[in-house]
Order: C-alpha cells, then sequence, then structure tokens
C-alpha cells in the first residue's frame, strides 16, 4: 500500500540537487522533495514568480551559481521527480519517509534516501536578542536575495567567519548603511587570512572582494569584538558592543560602546539539521567545530543505517562547496549500489569529487579554527536573558532547574518547558548544551540532545487525517495477543 | 560502595515516586533508583485521572472496543467490560486524595503539578454510542451526583467548539487531570526533600537473596542494602521480578500521542471521550490526543496509522481542530496486566519484596494511594485499603506464562526516542 | 587594522509606514500590486512578496507580543523556524508571516500571545 521510490533525496539545496543530477545521470531515477517553492536550498535562493530577476549581475555570485545548478539540473530532470513545497515529518524505520504538504500527507519508502536537509543559523543568546530587528544573517540574505527589500536602514553585523563580511558587504549594497562588522575573532578576513593559491575557491575570493568593498567605502570590520547588547523599547533602537578576550571571546564590558541601527545581524556560524537523520536511527556524534550534532558519515557520506546517505551542512557545516561535492558522492554512489553502474564507472565519476572535497579539507579546517564558537559568548546572556525564545524560558530558569538536579537538557526540558515550543529546540538547545557543558564541567554527550519527535515540521490535524498509503488499522494487529479474557 | 536503608524503590516513574514520598513521610529510611535515560515513557501517554471513566471502560477502553467491534471479536451491542468494583473504589479513594496532595507536594517541593478540575465528557456520535452510555447512566455505581446526561443544545453551551454532530454527551463531574511529569517530579523531590536518597540513571543489575528474602540491591555502582524492595518498574516490572525469581505478568501496552500547538486556554474546558479518542488540553494551551492499545513489546516508536486516524477523530470531535498544528507524536508504554488491576504488595515465598506495578491505564491516577498503601505496608501498618484483590498469587501460572511469551524484548534501548519518551 | 569606531548618529525620525519603501529596484522586477490590511490600515504590496517582506518593506518591524512576557517579537530567522514572525492572516492566529505570500485584500493583524481562535464547528 506504500507508495516505493528507488531513491529519494530529501533537501533540495546544493547536496540534494547534486545528488539527484548525479544519480539521474547515472540512469537512478530519483525523487527530490524540498519544503521551499523553489530549488537551491538556503544559499542558491531566488526571485520567485512573478518576482523576475530583471539584472541579474546585480543580484549578487550565489545567484549565478544557482542558475548554473538549475541549468544542470534541468537536464537531467526527465529523470528527477520533484516535490515542493513539501515537508518530511519523520524517516522510521525501513526509510519511511512521511511527507506533508498543506492539505495532503502520506508515506514513501524508499530504497535508498539522502539527508540533505542543511543548516539554520546558530543562536547565540545575549540582552534585547528577541527584540523586533534582530535577525540572523540566514534571515537577512533571504529577505535580500528573494524579495529585494533592505531590513532596516542602519545595520550592525556581528557574528564569525567570512559570511558576516559578505551578508554585511550585501547589506551596503542595497543602500543599508552598515556601521560596522564585529567579528569575535581576532582576524579581520583581509587578504592575510589566506593563502593566494586558495583564491580559485569562491568562497575565498569573494570573500576578499567583499572585505574591498567594505574598505573602500569606510565600513570597519573590526577584529576581536562582538554585540553585547541590543536595546529599544518596541524594537531596536541601538546596540551595545565591545571587545573580547581572544582566547574565549568573553565580553570586555568595561570597554563597551553604542551605536544607534535599527538592525542587528547575528551570523555565528550554522547548526546541522538533524532531527531527520537522528529519527531514522543513524549514529551521530558531537563536533564543535562543525556546528554541533552531526550524523556519523564515511567517505561515500553513508550514514550508520545501510541505504541512508547524508550529505551538506546537514552532516556537518563545511559550506556550500563542500554540499556540492558530498552530494555527486552521494547521487554516485547510490546508483552504484542500486547496479545503475558499474563500480568502475562509479569510481571515476567519484573521483573528481572526493578529489576536490581533499582540497577543501585544509580550507575548512583553517575556516573551522578560526570561528568555531569560544564559550565566553555564554556570558553574554544576563539571569533575564531568554535562552528559549518560544516558551520564553530566562536564563534564571535553567540555573534553577539545575539547582533541582536537573543534570540535562532532556531534564531541563522537563523542568522548564525549554524546548518545547515550536521551533522544537532549534533556538535554544545549541546555547543551552553549550551552558550546562560549562556549568558542570560536562561533555556535549552527557549534556546530550532534546530528543527530536515526529513531525519534525508543523503540519494541521487535517492534512495528517488525509494521509493516502495508510491503512484504516493500527500496524501490527493489537488484537491477536490480547489475553483479557472479554475485558478490555 | 555499599548503602543500607529500610526500603529501596526500583523505578522513578510516578509510581516509585509516589512510593518514596509516603514511605519516607513515615519515617522510613528510604533509596530510589531510577534507570539510565529516565525518560518518562510512561508518564508521557496519560491524559487524565478519570477515575470513573476509566473505570467504565471510556478513555482508551472505548476506543478500543471499537475497534474490536469492527474487528468483530467482539458482538456489536456489548459495551466495553467495566473494571471490578473494588477497583472503582480503590480508583475514587485515590482521586479524592489529590486535592490535599497538590497543596502538601507543593509546600514541600515547591512543584505545582497542575491539579485542574475539569469533567471528563463521552461523546455520543450516534445509536451504537447512545446504546453504550445508557445502561451506564441508568446504574451508573455511583449514582447520578457524579454523572450528568447532556443534551446536545447543553453540550453546545458547555463546549462552543465541539462538534454540533452528537445526539449529547455524557459528563463525569470527578474525572479531573494533571500534570504528569511534574507530578512524578513533585513526588521526588518532595521525598528528597524529607531525606530520601534518589539514585539516576543507574541500572539494577541483580537482587541479592539470603534464605528466600531480599537483602540488597545490585546495581552497576554498588549495592544497596535494604530490609524490603518495592518493585515500581513499571512496564519493566518483569526484569526485576526475575531477579527475585517471579513471573510477573506485566507487558508493555503502547499508546500513541498526538500534541498541538499551544492554543488559547479554556478552548476545551472539559476533557472528551469518544469512540475514536480522547482530547485534553493540558495547562499550557496544547490538546493531547489519544491514544492506542497496541502489545508491540517495547517499541516506544509511532505509527502512520495511528496519527491518521487520531487526527481525524480529533477532527470529527472538535472540528476546528483540521486546522490546528501538531507540535509531537509520542508514545509511551504502559505496564498492562492479564485483568488490567495492579500488582501490590507481597508475593507468596520471597520475602523482603513488595510489587507496586502493573498499573496500566491508571498509574497517574493511582499513584498517591498505591504510595501511601506500600508505606503502610512497609512499615507494618494496617492498610487503609484491601489489596487482596491486587496480589500477584491472583494469577494462574498460565496467565503468568502466557504474559512472558508476549513480551517481545527486542527494546531499542539505544535508538533515540525508542525506549523513552519525552 | 582599522580601529575606527562607529559613532552615534541618531537615526532619522519615523517616517510614517505609508510613505516607506524599502524595497530595492532595478534587480528584479516586481508582480503586480495589491492591497492588503495591516491592523485595519491599508497598505501595498506586491504579488509573490511574503507577508513579512511587505511588512518589512512599509516600515512595520515589531509584529506581535509573546504569551507569557508579552514582548514584541518581529522576523528572526527568516526561513519559517523560529516561530517569532507569526501574525493573524485573514482570520488564522499564528500563521508565519516569512512563508505566506500575499494576497490581494489580506488582513493581518498583531496577535497577543496565541491569538484567537475561531472554533465553531
Amino acid at each position: 500500500m506504500t507508495e516505493s521510490r528507488p531513491f529519494v533525496v530529501i533537501g533540495g539545496g546544493p547536496a540534494g540537487m547534486a545528488a539527484a543530477i548525479e544519480a539521474a545521470r547515472s540512469g537512478l531515477p530519483c525523487t527530490l522533495i524540498d519544503e521551499a517553492r523553489s530549488l537551491g536550498g538556503q544559499i542558491y535562493r531566488r526571485p520567485i514568480d512573478p518576482l523576475t530577476p530583471a539584472d541579474p549581475s546585480a543580484l549578487g555570485d550565489d545567484f549565478a551559481r544557482g542558475e548554473r545548478l538549475r541549468t544542470e539540473f534541468t537536464a537531467a530532470a526527465n529523470r528527477i521527480e520533484v516535490l515542493l513545497n513539501t515537508f518530511v515529518l519523520d524517516v522510521s524505520d525501513g526509510h519511511d519517509v512521511m511527507w506533508a504538504s498543506e492539505r495532503a500527507s502520506g508515506i514513501i519508502r524508499a530504497e535508498q534516501l539522502v539527508i540533505a536537509t542543511g543548516a539554520y543559523d546558530r543562536p547565540i543568546p545575549f540582552p534585547g536578542w528577541t527584540l523586533p530587528g534582530v535577525m540572523t544573517a540566514g534571515g537577512v540574505q533571504v529577505l535580500i536575495k528573494t524579495m529585494q527589500v533592505k531590513p532596516g536602514r542602519r545595520a550592525l553585523v556581528a557574528g564569525t567567519g567570512p559570511l558576516i563580511v559578505g551578508v554585511a558587504k550585501r547589506l551596503h549594497e542595497i543602500g543599508v548603511e552598515v556601521v560596522a562588522v564585529l567579528e569575535a575573532a581576532s582576524v579581520s578576513w583581509s587578504r592575510a587570512v589566506f593563502p593566494e593559491e586558495w583564491a580559485e575557491w569562491s568562497l575565498v575570493y569573494d570573500t576578499w572582494r567583499a572585505w574591498d568593498i567594505l574598505h573602500q567605502a569606510g565600513i570597519p570590520v573590526l577584529p576581536g569584538h562582538t554585540v553585547f547588547e541590543a536595546r529599544g523599547s518596541q524594537q531596536v533602537q541601538s546596540a551595545i558592543y565591545g571587545p573580547v578576550t581572544p582566547q574565549d571571546w568573553r565580553p570586555l564590558r568595561h570597554q563597551a560602546q553604542s551605536v544607534d541601527v535599527d538592525l542587528i545581524v547575528c551570523g555565528f556560524g550554522f547548526v546541522p539539521n538533524t532531527e531527520l537523520t537522528v529519527l531514522a536511527g543513524c549514529r551521530h556524534q558531537y563536533c564543535h567545530e562543525l556546528g554541533g550534532w552531526m550524523p556519523v558519515i564515511d567517505e561515500l557520506v553513508r550514514t550508520s543505517v545501510p541505504g541512508i546517505f547524508a550529505a551538506g551542512d546537514g552532516a556537518g557545516v563545511a559550506g556550500a562547496l563542500v554540499a556540492l561535492e558530498e552530494g555527486r558522492v552521494a547521487g554516485t554512489t547510490a546508483a552504484e549500489q542500486a547496479g545503475a553502474i558499474t563500480r568502475d564507472e562509479a569510481e571515476k565519476r567519484r573521483a573528481g569529487p572526493l578529489q576536490r572535497l581533499t582540497a577543501l579539507a585544509e580550507l575548512r579546517r583553517t575556516l573551522d579554527q578560526i570561528s568555531w564558537i569560544r564559550p565566553g559568548l555564554l556570558e553574554l546572556a544576563s539571569p533575564d536573558t531568554l535562552l528559549c525564545r518560544c516558551e520564553e524560558v530566562r536564563l534564571s530558569e535553567v540555573q534553577a532547574a539545575f539547582e533541582q538536579g536537573a543534570r540535562d537538557l532532556q531534564a531541563t526540558k522537563l523542568f522548564t518547558r525549554l524546548g518545547m515550543g515550536p521551533c522544537q529546540g532549534r533556538n535554544c538547545a545549541p546555547s543551552t548544551g553549550m551552558y550546562l557543558c560549562k556549568v558542570m564541567g560536562r561533555t556535549a554527550e552527557e549534556v546530550g540532545r532534546i530528543n527530536p519527535r515526529p513531525p519534525v515540521k508543523p503540519v494541521t490535524l487535517g492534512s495528517l487525517a488525509q494521509m493516502s498509503n495508510v491503512g484504516q488499522a493500527p500496524a501490527g494487529d493489537p488484537l491477536d495477543a490480547v489475553n483479557t479474557g472479554g475485558a478490555l | 560502595m555499599n548503602h543500607t536503608s529500610d526500603v529501596v524503590v526500583v523505578g522513578g516513574g510516578v509510581i516509585g515516586c509516589a512510593v518514596a514520598y509516603y514511605a519516607v513521610k513515615q519515617g522510613l529510611r528510604v533509596t530510589l533508583i531510577d534507570q539510565p535515560k529516565r525518560g518518562r515513557a510512561t508518564s508521557a501517554s496519560a491524559g487524565g485521572l478519570w477515575p470513573l471513566g476509566e473505570s467504565i471502560g471510556l478513555g482508551c477502553g472505548v476506543i478500543f472496543h471499537k475497534a474490536m467491534v469492527a474487528k468483530g471479536t467482539v458482538a456489536q451491542g456489548a459495551g466495553p467490560a467495566q473494571l471490578p468494583r473494588p477497583f472503582l473504589d480503590f480508583a475514587l479513594q485515590s482521586n479524592s486524595m489529590f486535592p490535599a496532595l497538590a497543596e502538601e507536594l507543593y509546600e514541600t517541593s515547591g512543584i505545582d503539578f497542575e491539579y485542574e478540575r475539569t469533567s471528563l465528557l463521552f461523546l455520543m456520535y450516534d445509536d451504537a454510542d447512545v446504546a453504550f452510555a445508557r445502561p451506564l447512566w441508568e446504574s451508573c455505581p455511583c449514582g447520578h451526583s457524579l454523572i450528568d446526561w447532556l443534551t446536545p443544545e447543553e453540550l453546545a453551551k458547555l463546549e462552543p467548539a465541539v462538534t454540533r454532530e452528537v445526539r449529547g454527551a455524557l459528563r463525569f463531574n470527578g474525572d479531573d487531570q494533571v500534570n504528569p511529569y511534574r507530578l512524578a517530579d513533585a513526588f521526588r523531590a518532595a521525598a528528597s526533600r524529607l531525606g530520601a536518597t534518589v539514585v539516576p540513571h543507574t541500572e539494577v543489575t541483580a537482587l541479592r537473596m539470603q534464605s528466600g528474602r531480599v537483602t540488597a540491591v545490585q546495581t552497576r555502582y554498588g549495592q544497596y542494602g535494604c530490609d524490603v524492595v518495592v518493585n515500581a518498574a513499571g512496564a519493566w516490572a518483569p526484569e526485576i521480578g526475575r531477579m527475585a525469581g517471579l513471573d510477573i505478568p506485566v507487558r508493555p501496552v503502547r499508546g500513541q500521542i498526538v500534541g498541538t500547538e499551544a492554543l488559547p486556554e479554556n478552548i476545551l474546558s472539559a476533557c472528551l471521550s469518544t469512540t475514536d479518542c480522547y482530547l485534553a488540553q493540558k495547562k499550557h494551551g496544547e490538546i493531547i490526543i489519544g491514544s492506542t492499545t497496541e502489545e508491540v513489546g517495547y517499541d516506544a516508536s509511532v505509527t502512520p496509522s495511528a496519527i491518521k486516524n487520531l487526527s481525524a477523530g480529533a477532527i470529527r470531535a472538535v472540528p476546528f481542530l483540521a486546522r490546528a498544528r501538531v507540535k509531537r507524536v509520542w508514545s509511551g508504554l504502559r505496564p498492562g496486566t492479564p485483568d488490567e488491576l495492579p500488582i501490590l504488595g507481597p508475593a507468596d515465598d520471597v520475602a523482603g519484596y513488595l510489587n507496586a506495578c502493573g498499573h496500566f491505564r491508571t498509574g497517574i491516577l493511582t499513584s498517591p494511594i498505591t504510595g501511601l498503601l506500600l508505606a503502610e505496608m512497609i512499615s507494618g501498618k494496617p492498610v487503609s485499603f484491601p489489596v487482596d484483590t491486587f496480589l500477584l498469587s491472583r494469577f494462574s501460572p498460565a496467565e503468568r506464562h502466557l504474559a512472558e511469551a508476549q513480551v517481545d524484548t527486542r527494546g531499542n534501548s539505544d535508538a533515540p526516542g525508542a525506549c523513552y519518551v519525552n | 587594522m582599522h580601529e575606527k569606531r562607529a559613532h552615534s548618529v541618531p537615526l532619522p525620525d519615523r517616517i510614517p509606514a505609508r510613505d516607506i519603501d524599502s524595497r530595492i529596484d532595478g534587480a528584479i522586477q516586481r508582480g503586480g500590486v495589491v492591497d492588503i490590511f495591516l491592523d485595519g490600515q491599508s497598505l501595498r504590496a506586491y504579488e509573490g512578496e511574503t507577508v513579512a517582506a511587505a511588512l518589512l518593506a512599509g516600515g512595520r518591524c515589531a509584529l506581535r507580543r509573546t504569551a507569557r512576557w508579552s514582548e514584541p517579537r518581529g522576523v528572526y530567522c527568516g526561513i519559517g523556524t523560529c516561530f517569532d514572525c507569526v501574525m493573524t492572516i485573514d482570520g488564522e492566529p499564528s500563521v508565519r508571516t516569512c512563508q505566506t505570500i500575499v494576497r490581494d485584500g489580506m488582513r493581518i493583524e498583531s496577535q497577543q500571545g496565541e491569538g484567537v481562535w475561531r472554533t465553531e464547528p
């Protein structure tokens, strides 16, 4: 009764698209599922009909790259079934993919599966971070890329990593006044950071260009600084910022400064979306530099569950370049495992991506060493600062839970309701986990996670009630084994 | 490392925590040991207290009954079996302990378990439902002080969000609800405040016996000497029982629950019971919709068919819920027994051992009285309620072995969310 | 390395929402104009825009108040995962504005906490 497919890819960003392309090229039909209205994930977001590009060159380099990938995709599309506006709610034993769209839902049984669900902006709590006008770098990019709307008029950009320079440049180009870019690490993203020979990598090239543009515009990029506080009554009206210690990134409050802004952009790296890999039963590990919890994958991006691959930022944050190559490896290997291509052919097709992944590894390591989140940022939060935005749980309440015996994230959640809101822990677990590690002197493994439960994305009861391919009786006939002598 | 106390309670669910609390109140030295990854597997499934409703077959009972009728296993027209009268009294006595308990635990532990006086409404959709409800109404064991028969108009006034496509509703006025996690927390915190030792995340590996008497509980991290061990291990009670050479006929019975986003309070003031599902709005605003009755061993996963059926059932009862979003779906494992009654008190041939398990659908409801009775038994006091009906010895060897065969111990204890539910 | 300090310059006085348009022209061609209503006031938007984008373009930043501490919230994550940007749209509470496309005549209202549901069967 369940529909089945030989190869399902969850996530239509660079990793997912690349996996679908390679599978299709190798003769393996593919089903690609994405929740957005068009493919490209976050990085290759583009205006959607009826908004149409009039001057592509003004839409930035990512737009051009996204278009190239889409063209490649279109060429292979006759073997790819694309389900847009479709959420995956669960992946359970036997690779059953539960999906839902606005009014319908169903199950697809996948013989092989790629989970390429990407990552989301890491939340860093500080006083006032919930005020309107504080936005993630990712959110700001979406507004610019797809809607061409200025998110504010005067911005402070804070965070770490080359992407903050990129987003600051984009803001500047569209006419937002950027007062400063605050990089928590002690680097300024000028050319001195990377060796010349890395200029071939678009990420490096983009960053240099962005830095040049900011420099020419007189916009300071301050290393060793971060935002301390957002102030305002109904929305952001000013920001407090200042230097941090180079080792731990602890705020040096006595040197704090104030600046009037209506937009604070936070770009503190990303956290992999691991709900589906966890529900699917894959083994995970904690790797702080790569964003936190991530599925364990081998060099062919296979997870610990046979038939399930994990590629892209959802398997460890390493950026779009890595995501593309990992996706190609996944698609090719799936085709090989399905017998659509021979092993020799698969190795030929994998050689290029694997080589590029090796070449990228050093760049990634350098970036990770610069930008891994130091625990000093935990000191930004005051007792009243909300750690859980959804359920409005303050740091002081998490402290109280700890004093009452909560020793891991699950227990903290049960005591305080942290993580029980609609975002299902995404915006509180990373920072609360770090906080617990620090106060208890424990590892991330000991502190654990907030266990994801289906549905991984919200879905209406109406949509679930219409689930197709599902029988009426509960699975595993409950009646046979009951022995209550007629009583119930 | 060795420790000694008067009583060791194995199991940190609501029953174990209640026993620890009442025991330490009696002045006993108490140690409570709970297994690793305490995920409140069974507490998670609790809907409401519903002493009367559950006893006469409502809540999960009537949903299951409907499924049986559909399968032809039970004749149309025969209602869900009611539990024996002693159990009803047991449940009602426990139910009456809650108001005072709420205050007492709050004072001692600072934790509020969100005790709410609501009521339970059984919606009658069709002739079959009316035929089922009428005899309950006419011969309700507690008379008409606790039950009302509501017309559709009366129902609509009380619960404007409930469907109008009903023949009426039976209202049970003593059926209240609590936050099941908080109740266990409150018992545990209060027990701890009063001097009980709580040992979390620790697996019991053996029971030390001497001449037919339990003398200590062995764990990974050391031994806990005791005069009495209480088996309050819920769905895992058989494992502990085996350590004392006993066959405890408890088998896990899975119940799945769909939980919505937080909705404005009092969108539903009463709890609802229908032949499709039950619904209860919790204090924080989420509506929980349950449940199923499945024997699948220790598998605590969720199934698409249950999700679909529960969603459809909820919409039928409360139409606007079609637009409400599901925030999470989970399941819990009820500790089921062959006659649906708990297993309390001593076992023949083993001294220094007491059962407090097998509470099936009514663990939350009967936790106070269970805790009280166990504390009385341990300290040799007269019991506040006769326990003969609940002794392990009531089961024939055949019943015990059948129950054992049903247990599929394929528990994926390492897989996330499998046995341990939040 | 620059040590230039960002100086404190007050922002210009708040411009009434009607006259603000933070849209960027040139790179894209917008669809047709639609009229939407924000807390009763009419606001110009364009086909294909999300409600969040249209509101931000019109200068509206604070979208609702939270249930517990009654604090203002707006757009935070922009990709539909944080649920901060929810408003009551055409009578339905808690709808994510960053995920909803504008429609001519759409009624958008800020909400307090969980908002108000129409529950009649």
